[in-house]
């Protein structure tokens, strides 16, 4: 069922007993607690939404982050139930995502910059080397995903959304996305086996 | 969303993409980047600058639509300005005591004794229960949280603070700052007469003597006058502008002060109190030149008041935030001039040091961001020491 969320009250309770739903309809009156609960609550997946979909460091995703939580601070009055409000902010994360460029997400957010921060290591130690290859070319392979294609793969092979709750919030018809997760799976695929043409057939020289 | 052949496939590859390394985010790095977050949504209301595209999907609002919101909020600022109204009336006549929460739990300014004037709702870190007749104002929200007593008794109890945080209790001979704890204050005729600290610690900086820091259990209590008390100092009130709170609330708060034995109403706020509160709107609603001048006005009016340290700061800020990095650089340099030994003066070098590096002169940066080096904040010793190795005169 799809409904509208309207909060003409500010909502009652605290944060942290408040389900994902009702801390947006606070967000949506400007209330900069819920706001804050509701990042406490989402941020790693979204921190890890993105990373997955940019290969984004540290800082970048830091920025991508903030930016995905306010715009949905922004479009909170405009939820529309029928997706749980992880997977909304998971397509409100793609859009920023799309948007990622070095200039808008290099902005500094208020009154002192960001320290620098190490880089995380890439590779854990206990990796064989063949792991390693393979994930390597995993991580390239969907990196150079159509961002379409890369954002349904994402959504709904690794975040394991249901293909009617990411069409929907998606905004686009289940057959596109089931295409679109066709498209991604065959050339993820593909470079598994480091051959472009490995999803055909194979045939005897 | 499957297709023939894929079966196994799919799993595999949903497993292997999520056994793929992702970079950690650092804890401190998400607590900063929280505070960064909460401040933007409030000062700007969301930039919404890397956003387009995409359909209909949740997306950054229209103009269109971030004008129809507006339009919401202003009814609902309406509505509460109506509860308000009825709030004051209920606490003149002096009904109990009445707490004001936390943010995060109904809005704290249905009770205030002034209408709201803000369509953003400000942070609050502070609880206040106000004993009966107690008159107060909040001044403004978090990140420089500031409530005003006039008369009577409140208790505060304060959350720990973040980063860059403050509150204050200002009345008319002094000022009290804390961090994160529980104390009483009392004021009569516009002075402090006592502070009880439950908890924590709490720095008591009376205007005319040296700041007296009071630890839990602790009580000070204000000399006995030998004179009659001054009148508290306030220069003649000004024409009013035309953005003050509509008059009728006011003339019956008045009228019902004047008719039965009721606390009366909190005198009106002083210029400066004004001033600031309105330069914090305009801070919230990301008017920024308009904030940089109102803050300007807070030191003008008043250059005594407890107001003016952190009114100097924030046209700073606002000046940098409306890329005025001139002006920025001018009010900064003055901020510290004028308060070498201010809460925020380490922030403020910091700030200075990014703005001279910007503008190509590393060696002056370096000596701004060593002044920020030892300061009590660690994002700020963090962004120093950063700021230092970006001038190429780091450890």
């Amino acid at each position: 069922m799809t409904g509208r969320l309207y909060a003409l009250h500010r909502v009652r309770g605290v944060p942290s007993e408040m389900s994902d739903e009702a801390l947006l309809a606070a967000c949506a009156v400007g209330d900069g607690p819920a706001l804050g609960g509701l990042y406490d609550r989402l941020q790693p997946h979204v921190w890890r939404f993105l990373a997955r979909m940019t290969g984004a460091g540290v800082e970048d995703l830091d920025d991508l982050v903030q930016a995905t939580f306010l715009a949905a601070h922004g479009a909170a009055a405009r939820y529309q139930g029928g997706a749980s409000v992880r997977t909304w902010l998971f397509a409100i994360a793609a859009n920023v995502a799309r948007n990622h460029t070095r200039g808008e997400v290099r902005r500094r957010a208020a009154i002192v910059r960001l320290a620098e921060l190490p880089p995380e290591p890439v590779i854990r130690p206990d990796d064989s080397v063949l792991r390693r290859d393979l994930l390597d070319r995993v991580q390239a392979a969907l990196a150079q995903l159509p961002h379409d294609l890369r954002v349904a793969f994402v959504m709904c092979d690794v975040e394991q959304i249901g293909p009617r709750e990411a069409s929907r919030v998606l905004a686009v018809p289940e057959g596109t996305l089931g295409r679109r997760l066709h498209e991604a799976r065959k050339a993820l695929r593909a470079a598994l086996e480091g051959d472009p043409g490995a999803h055909e057939p194979r045939r005897r020289p | 969303v499957s297709n023939p052949g894929e079966g196994s496939d799919l799993v595999d590859l949903g497993a292997l993409v999520r056994g793929l390394p992702v970079p950690a985010c650092p804890p401190g790095l998400r607590e900063q980047a929280r505070v960064a977050l909460l401040e933007r949504a409030h000062v700007g209301g969301g930039d919404g600058g890397v956003i387009g595209g995409g359909g209909p999907a949740p997306d950054a609002p229209s103009p269109a639509s971030a004008r129809r919101r507006r339009a919401r909020r202003a009814l609902l600022v309406a509505g509460v300005a109506t509860a308000a109204v009825a709030a004051t009336l209920l606490f003149s006549a002096g009904a109990g005591e009445h707490v004001i929460p936390r943010s995060g739990q109904p809005a704290p300014r249905a009770i205030a004794t002034q209408a709201p004037e803000r369509p953003a709702l400000a942070p609050y870190r502070g609880t206040i229960t106000a004993g009966p007749g107690a008159r107060f104002q909040r001044l403004g929200g978090q990140p420089d949280e500031v409530v005003r007593l006039h008369e009577g008794i409140i208790t505060c109890e304060v959350a720990p603070l973040r980063a860059g945080e403050r509150f204050r209790v200002l009345v008319g001979d002094g000022e009290i700052e804390v961090h994160g704890t529980t104390f009483t204050l009392e004021a009569g005729a516009d002075r402090l007469v006592a502070v009880s600290v439950r908890e924590g610690l709490v720095e008591l900086r009376p205007r005319e003597a040296p700041p007296v820091h009071l630890g839990a259990s602790a009580r000070w209590q204000a000399p006995v006058p030998t004179a009659a008390p001054r009148p508290p100092a306030r220069p003649p009130e000004p024409p009013r502008a035309s953005t003050r709170p509509p008059e009728p609330p006011r003339a019956r708060r008045h009228a019902r002060a004047a008719s039965g034995p009721a606390a009366p109403a909190p005198p009106r706020p002083s210029i400066a109190e004004q001033t600031f509160a309105d330069a914090w709107a305009a801070l919230r609603e990301g008017q920024l030149e308009r904030a940089a001048a109102a803050f300007a006005r807070v030191s003008d009016a008043e250059p005594g008041s407890p107001l003016a340290e952190d009114a100097a700061f924030w046209r700073a800020v606002a000046l940098q935030r409306a890329r005025h990095a001139p002006e920025a650089r001018r009010a900064l340099e003055a901020f510290l001039a004028g308060h070498p030994l201010s809460d925020r003066a380490g922030e403020a070098s910091v700030m200075l040091g990014w703005l001279l590096l910007d503008a190509g002169e590393p060696a002056a940066a370096a000596g701004r961001f060593r002044a920020a080096l030892g300061d009590r904040l660690e994002p700020v010793r963090r962004s120093a020491e950063a700021g230092l190795a970006a001038t190429g005169h780091g450890h």
